[in-house]
């Protein structure tokens, strides 16, 4: 059966019964305009609103991403590079420490020996003093005759004084430095332990960074994919919130059509029996209206909230791929910044304690210069008492028999001044060696290679400080995400929340249909009559519907063949009318 | 991208002079976040720490008159939390003096929580006391009672 053949045997069962309520058609017909207008209003708000939606989460997603991008790609090859160069830097510094040490101990070792070496000289001195005495003593029984001895018994006397002097000075220099490089060595041993120490705190800090680093590259990875998840979620969110609205412009046309289909009757006179079952069919369309928009605006509400969760998720992404955000000390960037803040403190007690063994070094060196100026001046008393000596045994030598003592004094004064000056030679060199182990045991004081220990640790405090300014950037990357988030969902609930048009909907529509249905009834035609025109207007598509009014309205009429209508039980959730949109 | 840290009308206590005094506080935290985005932030911090102590100094002078003048009955409580609130400030302003400047993600940290823990749940407490006051309404407070001569512009 045909949909006009339907209609017309239907709209016979109707009886003619009375005037059309105009006036109550009018105000319904004003009632559906205006309805259709605020719908239109708000869901116009609604699509406003689902833009910015859009936009936020997008900068959400590229805000992520940027993150992700500085932890994964070659800003995070840079970081663990940058940490990686620190643990060098401090290895380095652990072995000029360890070789400082070990030239420190060496100058020990040199020192000792010097003290050995001078072991001989307080006898040395005591024997030399007897020698110039008894060179005296023969000088003046050889005057008794002559007074050609005068210049040497000059030579002799100072001489006496100066070997004193020398050799207690000497001793008194060996003495000093010994106690210096004792004190040196003390507080270059304390120095390597608070070094060592804080070596080892800066490899802890950096391998904790490197850990924690690789930690959150992990992290990255899940989160980068759990991004990509939740924008596609958001996606398809976004995507049934418009499928909902569409559904608003489908209950908009078919208010429109209903409207179109009642306003022929505001100029009517009587009730015919079309007009009546066009009042019945109107009225089962605006009950299907109602639905259908209950249906899409429960949708719209679900889809927004699903919005609203996802791009919190989104935000929470963020979070897990760092850490904790309550402020906690468990947030990765907190526990960046205090392995930063620990590394550049123990790099500044390394310098100061580089600083402290370079000033150490100049008093040792001191008193090796003043070591060797004495032993300068031992070997100028040796030269001297070998002149001496030498002087006595020529004039010994002229004096025959009666300078034989004498020659006996200047051969024994002149061995051992020989032996002292063998001695204060080998002195001599061991002091140029300490001073040359005292240069490495300032941490290589050499200016090149102290340059470049200052500029290493320059470096690495300039990567570090570099590293946290990148770091407190992304953690106000991330801040910014999170409340980017957190507001969007707030937005979200609030358009939510302030769409109130359903209810106003629901109401109108269901007043329209009632007092519709009420018109109708008033015709006559029964309760079966109704129930055959509610499932004609359940089965028929919009465009039959036109055909159907068009009709009614005195139109000509067209046979629509009821033929691929869709029966109502097993229409989809969009209900026969869809095909036509 | 949203501000992170901007006045929002649930923050407002209603009292004028506190309000705009944690508005002040919200900017500074702002102009802190700003300068971490850019990766400035160490050479704001010196600044930003010695306005919080100063802020720290006036503010608290001033909540803390207008709880004594409502007889706010959490008044202890809420010194003890400024107490709190400014020996951090000062611990904060002793490390950077010290050379540390490697704190401004702390810093940021405990301005958020400052503002979300004392601003938007304490200090609303007392909100919600003083207005339930008839005497201490703000308006009240505006005319020239005992609380609200230290919460008048000096």
């Amino acid at each position: 059966m045909t949909h006009m053949s339907s209609w017309r045997l239907l709209s016979r069962r109707l009886a003619r019964k009375g005037a059309v309520d105009r006036a109550g058609i009018r105000t319904l017909l004003d009632e559906l305009e205006s309805l259709n207008g605020s719908t239109e209003a708000e869901f116009l708000g609604v699509g406003e609103k689902l833009m910015e939606f859009r936009a936020a989460s997008r900068e959400i997603s590229t805000g992520l991403s940027t993150l992700t991008e500085r932890i994964n790609g070659a800003h995070g090859t840079r970081v663990e590079d940058a940490l990686n160069r620190i643990l060098d830097h401090s290895r380095a510094v652990d072995s000029r420490v360890a070789r400082s040490g070990e030239a420190l101990n060496e100058v020990r070792v040199q020192a000792a020996r010097i003290r050995g070496a001078f072991s001989g000289l307080r006898p040395m001195v005591s024997t030399f003093r007897t020698i110039c005495t008894l060179t005296r003593i023969e000088i003046s029984r050889l005057r008794e005759g002559t007074t050609d001895f005068f210049d040497l018994t000059e030579e002799v006397q100072p001489l006496t004084e100066s070997i004193q002097a020398g050799g207690e000075g000497v001793l008194a220099t060996c003495a000093r430095l010994e106690s210096s490089v004792r004190a040196t060595v003390k507080r270059r041993d304390e120095l390597r332990a608070k070094q060592l120490k804080g070596l080892a705190e800066v490899m802890a800090e950096v391998s904790e960074g490197l850990r924690a680093f690789e930690e959150r590259r992990e992290r990255a990875s899940v989160a980068s994919v759990r991004q990509a998840e939740h924008y596609d979620a958001i996606g398809i969110a976004l995507d049934g919130v418009v499928h909902a609205i569409q559904f608003h412009d489908i209950t908009r046309q078919q208010l429109e059509h209903v409207s179109e289909a009642l306003r022929p009757m505001t100029g009517a006179e009587e009730m015919t029996a079309d007009a009546a079952a066009v009042l019945r069919l109107q009225s089962s369309q605006t009950a299907r209206a109602g639905a259908m928009f209950t249906e899409s605006a429960q949708r719209l509400k679900s889809e927004l909230r699903g919005v609203a969760g996802r791009v919190q998720e989104m935000a929470r992404a963020s979070q897990e791929l760092t850490g904790s955000y309550s402020g906690g000390r468990e947030s990765f960037f907190l526990q960046m910044e205090t392995h930063f803040t620990a590394i550049l403190k123990v790099l500044d007690l390394c310098t100061e304690a580089e600083a402290e063994a370079d000033a150490m070094a100049a008093p040792l060196s001191e008193a090796i210069a003043r070591m060797q100026e004495g032993a300068e001046e031992m070997r100028g008393i040796e030269y001297r008492i070998q002149r001496i000596a030498t002087n006595a045994s020529v004039r010994a030598a002229h004096l025959g028999r009666a300078g034989d003592a004498l020659d006996v004094i200047a051969g024994a004064m002149l061995r051992l001044a020989l032996e002292s000056n063998l001695q204060t030679e080998t002195v001599t060199e061991m002091l140029a060696a300490m001073r040359a182990q005292v240069q490495r045991g300032a941490v290589e004081a050499v200016p090149e290679a102290a340059g470049q220990a200052t500029e290493l640790a320059g470096e690495v405090r300039r990567t570090v400080m570099e590293l946290h300014s990148a770091s407190e950037a992304s953690f106000g990357c991330l801040h910014q995400i999170v409340a980017t988030g957190s507001r969007l969902a707030d937005e979200i609930a609030s358009v939510c929340a302030g769409f109130t048009v359903d209810a106003r909907f629901s109401a109108v529509t269901s007043r329209a249909c009632a007092e519709l249905a009420a018109m109708a009834a008033a015709c006559g035609g029964g309760t079966e009559t109704a129930a055959s025109l509610d499932d004609l207007a359940a089965r028929y598509t919009m465009q039959v519907e036109r055909e159907v009014h068009a009709s009614a309205t005195g139109a000509e009429a067209q046979e629509v063949e009821m033929a691929g209508a869709t029966p109502q039980g097993e229409a989809d959730d969009f209900g026969a009318n869809i095909e036509l949109f | 991208m949203s501000d992170v840290f901007q006045w929002d009308a649930e923050l407002a206590i209603g009292v004028p002079q506190i309000d705009r005094e944690h508005r002040h506080l919200i900017d500074l935290a702002a102009q802190m976040q700003a300068a971490m985005l850019k990766g400035a932030g160490k050479a704001l911090l010196d600044e930003l720490l010695d306005r919080l102590i100063a802020y720290t100094r006036e503010h608290f002078l001033h909540e803390e008159d207008l709880m004594r003048g409502a007889e706010y009955p959490g008044l202890p409580q809420h010194v003890r939390q400024h107490d709190f609130l400014r020996t951090q400030v000062r611990e904060m302003r002793m490390r950077a003096s010290n050379g540390e400047v490697t704190m401004t993600i702390e810093v940021l940290q405990f301005l958020v929580e400052w503002i979300r823990q004392h601003i938007a749940v304490s200090d609303r407490k007392i909100a919600a006391y003083v207005v339930a006051r008839p005497e201490f309404r703000v308006g009240a407070l505006t005319r020239g009672d005992r609380a609200s001569r230290t919460l008048l512009p000096r």
